[in-house]
């Protein structure tokens, strides 16, 4: 009785253990090339760091509010996508861009060409500045998939409007 | 004693430490499972306990009015005009003084990040928080299910260790009800003003009950603080970094070590000076110096001393603590020490892991994971101790007779929860995935809390002040506090040499 209690125990602690490292490897395994999610990662490692996100990306123009607004002025014919979750883009964003969330085109490949990318398309990517590990994520994300013309707008949504710009909002 | 062959696994389950890491991983392993499996989102996962009157709102408009006016002047100067206009137009939100309208406009200026963004977050934060909130159903449900929850995992364990259910069920209900009811105190805007946060406030609960109608009979088994605290700090192991726990614990090694060695030593001549015996003298230094009861039940046991004397220290130790982690958070506020010195400070002097959590809660996050650090090293000292002092004690032929001591008893009396709060960094460093770390943050934070209340309110329960004016004669009590006093200095003093950044660069803790 005695040794079947302690085989009992030591087995629950065993499992509780294990349990805790194996929840480790059910994270999903991603679609892209090993670098490339590596180079998310380091993102992400700023972000819970309270770092700011690097001043340049190789491959990924970068683009400053200003240079945007003369393009929209311009009626340019470019793609802006919001790289945040639902919420924060219907409570204000850039008016004229359409959702491409970070976390959904990790997951998924394919939404970008859901989306309706086209390789040559002019897209410009942006999300809560310099401390948002998001855009600079789906710009690296874009390149890896082949997409040319990837524009990084680094300090987002927030310089945007301090510029005093005008913002859109709603679904 | 008897002594099987080999190591006794039963301590497995048998000892409360095991216990709490089990208790621990269970639920940080049922977290993440429920995180994987996508059910529900875990942010939600969280009791609201922030409520403002209407009037604490009036009263704050002219404070957080003119925090935003040296905002607007520097936005001026650099030209950014949207940020001037939600400025404004916040300042005349909280002008009007309509509860829905400031929220809204705070909303956009959350929007600007950086400075302006925080003050609007909580302006936001205190605007949105209505007293009915707290009361609401959602969140009513969410703290009936977290204590039901606690109860079932908590009871498991004490099935294990083979404690009365049926008197822990009797209790714990009270006890979780009273955590409750200290954190819904601590969510008014007022006394966040003052920095009296959860823990004053389960402090004093517990302490009013205990020192007037006294913690009844039926409450007693669920006054639970070690328990309770050991499965808190295995969850908060998960949310420190690997890296900051390596960092932080060398250098709490360093300051353990001068700490204990001097002030064990300063203890024990003061007891001799003021003639109180070697037994009861090598108790109360190593309480003072390692870390309160469980030194002393290790010390006790090594020179197998008298369980009386023991019972006075512990005493002592759990009544010294209360002021102590109330003064020594204000004192680091008013002088500003910085946070991780004071961090050390507390974990080298505070002799309970309970009350080093909840003074360093009181300063900052930074603070308490610093102190908890610091704490756990030299925790980690009480079996090298216990076998440097039983060697001493058998050379020196103390009044009974001890087993010859071994090293085995490094390892048995390590503070074995320690082992589950390294293991929950590691895997909350290095294997698990950032994006599972970062969603389940601030649940694991939500959940360590609660249990942290509950190991407050129940200190509060057991410290009954009347009981120092009871106990013997009062020259050990002298010696202890005069002791104290000494660690109280040496200790700020090393944590000034090894924290600030005078000797090694300070380490980086969030």
């Amino acid at each position: 009785m005695k040794l079947f209690t302690r085989s009992i125990f030591t087995a629950i602690a065993v499992v509780l253990t294990v349990s805790l490292f194996s929840a480790a490897a059910l994270a999903a395994d991603a679609k892209y090339p090993a670098d490339t999610i590596a180079k998310v990662d380091e993102f992400k490692i700023l972000k819970r760091d309270k770092k700011d996100m690097p001043e340049s990306l190789t491959g990924v123009k970068i683009i400053t509010e200003t240079e945007l607004k003369a393009w929209m002025d311009q009626k340019k014919k470019i793609v802006i996508l919001d790289n945040r979750p639902a919420d924060e883009f219907e409570k204000e964003r850039i008016p004229g861009a359409v959702r491409l969330n970070s976390d959904d085109l990790l997951d998924d490949a394919s939404l970008a060409q859901k989306a309706g990318l086209k390789p040559d398309d002019v897209i410009v990517n942006y999300c809560n500045g310099v401390k948002c590990w998001r855009s600079p994520a789906v710009s690296v994300l874009l390149i890896s998939l082949g997409y040319k013309n990837i524009h990084w707008l680094r300090g987002g949504l927030p310089d945007w409007i301090k510029k005093g710009y005008d913002t859109a909002e709603g679904k | 004693m008897e002594r099987n062959k080999g190591y006794d696994w039963s301590t497995l389950w048998k000892t409360e430490d095991w216990v709490a890491v089990w208790l621990g991983f269970f639920i940080i392993v049922s977290i993440l499972f429920l995180y994987h499996l996508k059910i529900m989102d875990l942010k939600k996962i969280s009791v609201d306990f922030k409520w403002t009157t209407d009037k604490q709102i009036t009263a704050r408009v002219p404070g957080w009015k003119k925090a935003m006016e040296p905002m607007i002047v520097e936005a001026e100067a650099k030209g950014e005009t949207g940020t001037v206009v939600r400025l404004k137009a916040l300042q005349e939100a909280l002008t009007k003084g309509e509860r829905a309208a400031i929220v809204k406009a705070s909303g956009k200026v959350e929007n600007l990040g950086g400075l302006p963004a925080a003050l609007a977050k909580e302006i936001s934060d205190r605007t949105k928080a209505e007293a009915a909130k707290v009361f609401s159903r959602n969140n009513l449900l969410w703290v009936i299910i977290i204590g039901a929850a606690f109860y079932i995992i908590s009871v498991i364990g004490r099935v294990l260790l083979g404690r009365n259910i049926g008197k822990y069920s009797a209790g714990f209900p009270m006890v979780f009800a009273l955590a409750w009811f200290a954190r819904f105190l601590s969510g008014n805007a007022l006394p966040a003003d003052f920095g009296f946060e959860y823990v004053i406030f389960a402090l004093v609960v517990g302490l009013l009950i205990s020192n007037t109608i006294g913690t009844p009979h039926w409450l007693l088994e669920a006054v639970q603080t070690e328990y309770y605290i050991k499965t808190g700090l295995v969850i908060l192991g998960a949310g420190l970094l690997f890296f900051e726990i390596v960092q932080a614990g060398a250098l709490g090694i360093i300051q353990a070590l001068l700490v204990v060695f001097v002030v064990w030593y300063a203890c024990f001549w003061m007891c001799r000076k003021l003639k109180v015996d070697d037994e009861f003298a090598v108790i109360l230094s190593s309480a003072v110096s390692i870390c309160g009861v469980s030194a002393a039940i290790a010390t006790c046991g090594a020179i197998e001393g008298d369980k009386k004397k023991l019972s006075y220290v512990t005493s002592l130790v759990l009544i010294c603590a209360v002021p102590m982690m109330v003064a020594m958070p204000w004192i680091v506020k008013q002088t500003g020490i910085p946070d991780l010195v004071a961090g050390a400070w507390l974990g080298g002097t505070l002799d309970t892991s309970g009350s080093v959590v909840a003074a360093g809660a009181l300063i900052s996050e930074a603070a308490m994971k610093t102190g908890v650090i610091v704490k756990f090293s030299q925790n980690a000292l009480i079996g090298v101790a216990a076998f440097i002092l039983s060697l001493w004690w058998t050379m020196k032929g103390g009044p009974t007779v001890v087993e010859k001591p071994t090293v085995g008893v490094i390892w048995e009396r390590f503070p074995k929860f320690v082992l589950g709060f390294i293991v929950a960094s590691i895997l909350f460093s290095f294997v698990l995935n950032l994006d599972m770390v970062s969603d389940t943050k601030s649940v694991l934070a939500e959940i360590r809390t609660w249990w942290f209340a509950m190991a407050f309110v129940s200190i509060g329960l057991e410290t009954r002040f009347l009981d120092m004016a009871k106990m013997e004669g009062g020259r050990p009590a002298l010696a202890f506090v005069a002791a104290q006093v000494f660690n109280i200095f040496w200790t700020l003093l090393l944590a000034y040499m090894l924290f600030g950044g005078y000797i090694f660069p300070i380490p980086d803790i969030k």
